[in-house]
């Protein structure tokens, strides 16, 4: 029986025009020389490639997991994928075995058909629709010993056939039985399959993962379902993965269909864009499909056939035997065509891996516009950010003082301070009596701070809800996160954790020291001359000190009070975002003042003033580090991660990859080829 | 009660289920999931309208199920004629059929009749009811212009009654069954599985299939091209077929029409209700959780405010005393004792007056007196100067930086349960303000009366007589002593036993020690009248801060949450009205329909 007609079928050009939703005429792809074809017979034509495939895959996936900060849908599910995963691989290296499967949709009698191709009765059947929920496969006797069943079929549970019951049960691991059988070729499979069309989607899946590995497809149509809209979806993915087609239109009223069957062959092609290798009818005969005695009534379909339904049974109509055609297809050629389907789908710029990369490239691309919104944005500004308290300052300053004196001016100094404690006890007291007890000054300064870090907060809130409303797609959900009553008030718990532990008065004492000793080492004349009016002023101390203590001033120190402005208001903006990340600190006021002040007093007063703002600018900071920490920054880090997609080790190696295994494919299929910029 | 009757209250009950529903729909509230479940049961409204018109034309019975289930061959075989082409080739039916009988009037059935092949006879059957041959459902893959599923879904909404059909192999098909589920909410369902010449009963397995949704009170097994013949050849048809022909006259007829498209509208009003409260019960958390927000925020306002109140009570203590010996000296009138208290406490206010014990504080306001530190709150607040008013808030506690606080995070949670923001005019912080200083005027209005209860209790305590008269006894020993020393000299010492006169430097030691006395008696007193303060006034303030205010920060947004439950809990009770009156009118019969879904319960 000349019953192949794919290998004639090689070097001619299809005619993609007749069906347009599937064609994929994407290469050129021309058969290989005869030679070639010989020196192959014991391995798959593509198996030079199956390396390359392999690592692509591997890139692949490890690019979909970097990937997965952009929130594509996953890989799996996606056409070329699964045929990368479940064909190509398993696939391209092994002999050329064929992979059928009988399909269709439920209650058409898939289960009688591969009973038939058993010749025995290897899969239960049931009046009752939706009967077999998991594969079942024929495996030629000594195959199992030379291939890894579980590497074929991927993602299945693989069991052993113990009974025809077993494929019923509802079970959701995705299992597969297998038996040996002795009446196969010894590179043929056959599988059951649930069906493509019931109220149980789990079904469809297996039956979809069957499909992406299989060369042959016995696919069993009936007079009510061939136009289908599930039957049709399912044989137009097969029709572009160019699958090798057998039908069998199972259920007949013959000999009345006899004139129909063309008619509905037609639809389904022109729906579907396959064109059958084999076509069978078989009757509607309930007893002969339980008894395994069902005849297949072999046809002739050359294309389009009259509209009009015709009385077209031949005359010598012999029953046939399904599973002897089945073998004596051209298992070479079979296995060519379909694993060149399954790299045209997957090099395919519309449903491929190069559409893929483009859908990562826009959606990186989105969040990088997303991020650069964000980082535009002026999000917090902040104005009058508190001094310290002067006298607290001029406190840390003597302190610091105090510990550059030495010799007997540090004694006297020492001895009349504590003297002037001590006679100072009593005023305090009375003046607490009087006016209550005074706050502590820095629990003064804290509560001002507090205040312009919520009007801060306020304004960022603000900010932020303005940002949603500007409709970023992508921004939007994130900001709306941030901007729920729970996430406000989680961020103002533990703001106002933070701003409880900050130690103002080590802060500041920080500062003055780090600033006092640049003073020292800047102006070493400065230093030395106030350090001899220091030693001066010792000698002069139990005049000066009884004279100012009268004058109630307090210590000498609030002398200095005139260098220390209290209201140093100044406006920042932080750039929370930009400025912080970037590793640049608050705005530092005054060093102009630095740079201007000539010299003299006006040079003291300046340090002054920038001891008070670098404090201030230490502030600013710790208030925009934090912003970052506990608000923004995972959103920016977010954004930036997703944005850098298509710059990662992963996505370029994908694309190497990609382009290495087309050159190859293009060399093995001898063909001029040229390889599209990857742009 | 008469069956008729029964039947017309029932009616009645869906007239009424029906009135209520537009009462629902006219509260107005902020709260967006509530305006669009408003909006969809306005549009049910409106299509309850159309249903009304055409109360008392015939129903409309369209056949559904997949592409070659015999669809158009049960047509025939109901009217006894080839009306509608069935073929094997599919799609057979693209254009539907509608068969009615040579009197029906179809203008009124306000179906778009231009959509239809239309074919008359005048098969009995036919005298109650129009038949519509439905195209598939399941040759199409999307719903694309001309395709069967558009003119489908057209047709869909005008159908009383859809006759499904299936096979042995398709009664498992998703597509149809997704179909159906979709089509089913509103209309009376028949199950019948055809092709009975060629296929196996497969009714029980479909029937527990279908049950998950609907109710299945029977199923036929029919084969419409004998039943076709036999109609032909002028005998009844037999079997199923029979039973099947019977329901439809039965149930359709012209009396039942009312009853079918009444429970026709309760389905789609229960759909509908079931639709808002699972979309309701999906934002319903969130309006939860701004409601506990406001509630914490409540409780953290008023133990602030309780905090701060005892803290600055306990610190007047010589405020107290000023109080309590005022109250005192008023109880006692004019007696000797209570003459020195009075002067006693007269020199201490003028100490304070000097500015040692003014009243810095609302607290200490609030002691002063209930009357005037009301009074003076209330002309405070009139006050336009914005700073002083300021200065006097804080001092509860309720400063700018707890109500930035609060403002941003109820915003946030605001945001969250979609209420409208403007609920919470975040615009103008001086309406928070003045509202925080109406809170701190109710907290400091309760406080004074209970600090007024606190002394009146205190005062009734250490006024009783007992006491009075032990001060007045020990004060006045003194008194006596220094009258009653000179008197002795004057009249008998000097004149009897000639001893000299007293000089005048008795007096002035007299007067130093009656003072000395004066002062130590009055101060024992004074801290007799402390004692256990501090205790009383913690309590006070506990109770302070268990309190629930009557007034709120945001007020507006407390009634409006109050005003969502309302209105949630009223779709709650319009949906066990529906699910009542449905299982009233239409759990009998022998026409199936939709169940209703398990909605959670908001």
């Amino acid at each position: 029986m000349s019953s192949v007609r794919g290998g004639r079928r090689f070097g001619d050009e299809r005619d993609c025009s007749s069906f347009p939703c599937v064609c994929l005429k994407l290469y050129n792809l021309k058969p290989p020389p005869i030679p070639f074809f010989q020196s192959c017979m014991k391995s798959s034509p593509f198996a030079a490639c199956s390396a390359e495939a392999s690592r692509l895959l591997r890139v692949v996936t490890s690019l979909a997991e970097a990937a997965q900060a952009l929130e594509l849908p996953p890989l799996a599910g996606r056409e070329w994928f699964e045929q990368l995963s479940r064909k190509l691989v398993p696939q391209l290296a092994d002999d050329p075995f064929l992979v059928a499967a009988v399909v269709g949709g439920t209650n058409i009698g898939k289960s009688v058909i591969f009973n038939h191709l058993a010749g025995y009765r290897t899969s239960a059947t049931s009046p009752f629709a939706s009967g077999t929920k998991h594969p079942v496969c024929l495996v030629p006797a000594g195959f199992a010993e030379r291939h890894r069943l579980d590497g074929i079929f991927q993602g299945f549970e693989l069991h052993p056939w113990s009974d025809s019951e077993a494929a019923l049960a509802a079970h959701e691991t995705h299992r597969l039985f297998w038996r040996v059988s002795d009446q196969l070729p010894h590179n043929l499979l056959v599988l059951d399959t649930p069906d493509i069309d019931s109220d149980a989607p789990v079904n469809w899946h297996r039956a979809d993962c069957i499909r992406h590995c299989a060369d042959v497809l016995i696919a069993v149509l009936t007079q009510q379902k061939y136009n289908d809209a599930a039957v049709k979806q399912f044989f137009r993915a097969a029709a572009a993965e160019d699958k090798a087609v057998v039908v069998v239109f199972n259920q007949c009223l013959l000999p009345d269909d006899e004139a129909y069957w063309p008619l509905w062959l037609n639809t389904f092609a022109r729906e579907t864009g396959l064109q059958p290798d084999l076509v069978y009818v078989a009757p509607n005969n309930r007893g002969a499909a339980e008894d395994n005695r069902l005849p297949f009534f072999r046809r002739h379909w050359e294309g389009e056939a009259p509209a009009e339904p015709r009385e077209t049974t031949p005359a010598d109509d012999q029953p046939c035997d399904l599973g002897r055609d089945l073998a004596e297809l051209h298992f070479a050629d079979v296995k060519f065509r379909t694993l060149r389907g399954s790299l045209r789908s997957l090099f395919s710029d519309e449903v491929g891996l190069p559409s893929y990369l483009q859908e990562v490239r826009q959606r990186s691309a989105a969040y990088r516009s997303a991020a650069d919104v964000l980082n535009s944005q002026q999000l917090a500004r902040i104005d009058n950010w508190p001094t310290p308290p002067s006298h607290l300052l001029v406190d840390q300053v003597r302190q610091w003082w105090r510990g550059q004196r030495q010799g007997f001016s540090r004694s006297i100094h020492e001895f009349y301070n504590s003297l002037g404690h001590g006679l100072l006890k009593p005023v305090q007291w009375v003046r607490a009596r009087w006016s209550g007890p005074a706050s502590p000054p820095w629990d003064v300064y804290r509560q001002q701070e507090w205040d312009v870090i919520l009007r801060a907060a306020e304004g960022l809130y603000d900010e932020l809800a303005r940002l949603a409303q500007l409709g970023n797609d992508l921004l939007k959900p994130r900001l709306e996160r941030l901007l729920a009553g729970a996430s406000r008030s989680e961020f103002f718990a533990s703001l106002t954790q933070a701003h409880a532990a900050v130690d103002f008065a080590a802060e500041l004492q920080a500062i003055v020291t780090r600033q006092m000793q640049s003073f020292q080492d800047e102006s070493p004349q400065w230093y030395t001359f106030l350090k001899r009016v220091d030693d001066c002023a010792a000698v002069a101390r139990p005049v000066t000190s009884v004279a100012l203590f009268v004058a109630a001033a307090g210590p000498a120190g609030h002398a200095l009070m005139p260098f220390v402005s209290q209201a140093a208001a100044q406006s920042l903006v932080i750039h929370v975002i930009g400025d912080i990340a970037g590793g640049a600190g608050a705005v530092v006021a005054g060093e102009a003042a630095m740079a201007s002040g000539a010299g003299g007093f006006r040079y003291l007063e300046a340090k002054f003033q920038q001891l008070q703002d670098s404090f201030t600018a230490q502030r600013v900071a710790w208030f925009a580090e934090f912003l970052k920490s506990r608000l923004l920054g995972d959103l920016q880090t977010g954004l930036e991660a997703a944005a850098n997609v298509t710059l990662s080790d992963d996505f370029r190696e994908t694309e190497v990859s990609l382009d290495a295994l087309r050159r190859q494919v293009a060399e093995l299929t001898s063909t001029e080829y040229s390889v599209p910029s990857t742009e | 009660m008469l069956p008729e009757l029964a039947q017309i209250e029932l009616l009645a009950q869906v007239d009424e289920l029906i009135a209520a529903s537009r009462r629902w729909i006219d509260t107005d509230l902020p709260w967006s999931p509530l305006q669009h479940c408003h909006a969809v049961v306005r549009r049910l409204l409106a299509r309850v309208e159309t249903l009304r018109v055409r109360l008392e034309s015939p129903l409309v019975v369209a056949t559904f199920g997949g592409t070659g289930t015999g669809k158009s061959s049960l047509v025939n075989a109901l009217v006894g004629l080839e009306v509608s082409a069935s073929g094997r080739q599919r799609p057979t039916t693209m254009r539907p059929t509608l068969i009615a009988h040579q009197l029906t009037e179809l203008e009124p059935l306000g179906l778009p009749l231009d959509q239809f092949s239309i074919i008359r006879c005048d098969t009995p059957l036919l005298r109650d009811i129009v038949l519509i041959d439905c195209p598939d459902p399941d040759t199409t893959e999307a719903e694309t212009h001309g395709s069967n599923l558009e003119r489908l879904h057209k047709l869909l909404p005008h159908c009383d009654v859809l006759i499904y059909t299936s096979t042995q192999q398709k009664y498992r098909s998703a597509r149809v069954g997704g179909e159906l589920s979709q089509a089913a909410t509103g209309c009376r369902l028949v199950f019948v599985q055809t092709h009975a010449d060629l296929d196996q009963d497969v009714c029980d397995d479909w029937r527990q299939q279908l049950e998950e949704q609907y109710r299945v009170p029977d199923m036929f097994f029919i084969d419409s091209l004998r039943a076709l013949r036999e109609q032909q050849a002028g005998q009844r048809p037999t079997g199923d077929f029979r039973r099947l022909e019977d329901l439809l006259s039965r149930e359709l007829a012209a009396s039942h029409r009312t009853q079918v498209r009444r429970a026709n509208l309760l389905d789609l009003v229960q759909a509908t209700l079931d639709h808002c409260r699972t979309h309701l019960a999906q934002h319903v958390p969130a309006l939860r959780d701004l409601e506990e927000t406001l509630e914490q925020q409540r409780r953290k306002l008023t133990n602030r405010m309780a905090d701060r109140l005892r803290d600055e009570l306990l610190q007047c203590g010589n405020l107290w005393e000023r109080r309590l010996l005022d109250g005192v000296t008023e109880t006692w009138g004019s007696s000797p004792f209570s003459t020195v208290l009075r002067v006693y406490n007269g020199l201490g206010n003028w100490i304070a007056s000097a500015g040692l014990f003014r009243a810095r504080t609302t607290a200490q306001m609030a002691l002063i007196g209930a009357v005037q530190g009301v009074r003076w709150l209330a002309s405070r607040q009139q006050e336009s100067q914005a700073e002083s008013q300021l200065g006097r808030l804080a001092s509860l506690g309720l400063d700018d930086s707890l109500l930035r606080e609060s403002q941003v995070v109820i915003d946030g949670f605001v945001r969250s349960a979609q209420l409208s923001p403007q609920l919470l005019d975040t615009s103008s912080f001086a309406t928070l303000r003045s509202e925080a200083a109406r809170v701190e005027g109710q907290f400091l209005g309760d406080a004074s009366r209970r600090v007024d209860e606190l002394i009146g209790d205190l005062l009734t305590r250490h006024t009783r007589l007992p006491l009075r008269i032990v001060y007045e006894v020990l004060w006045g020993l003194l008194p006596l002593y220094i009258v009653a020393r000179p008197a002795y000299n004057f009249f008998y010492a000097e004149p009897v036993l000639g001893r000299p006169l007293l000089s005048s430097d008795f007096y002035i030691h007299g007067i130093v020690f009656l003072v000395l006395w004066s002062w130590f008696l009055a101060m024992t007193f004074a801290r007799r009248l402390r004692r256990g303060l501090h205790s009383r006034i913690a309590t006070l303030a506990g109770e302070m801060a268990d309190v629930r205010l009557a007034t709120d920060l945001f007020p507006r947004l407390d009634e409006t949450c109050r005003n969502v439950r309302a209105a949630v809990s009223q779709l709650e009770s319009l949906a066990t009205r529906t699910t009542d009156l449905r299982r009233n009118l239409s759990g009998a019969g022998g026409l199936g329909a939709r169940v209703a879904n398990a909605t959670p319960r908001v």
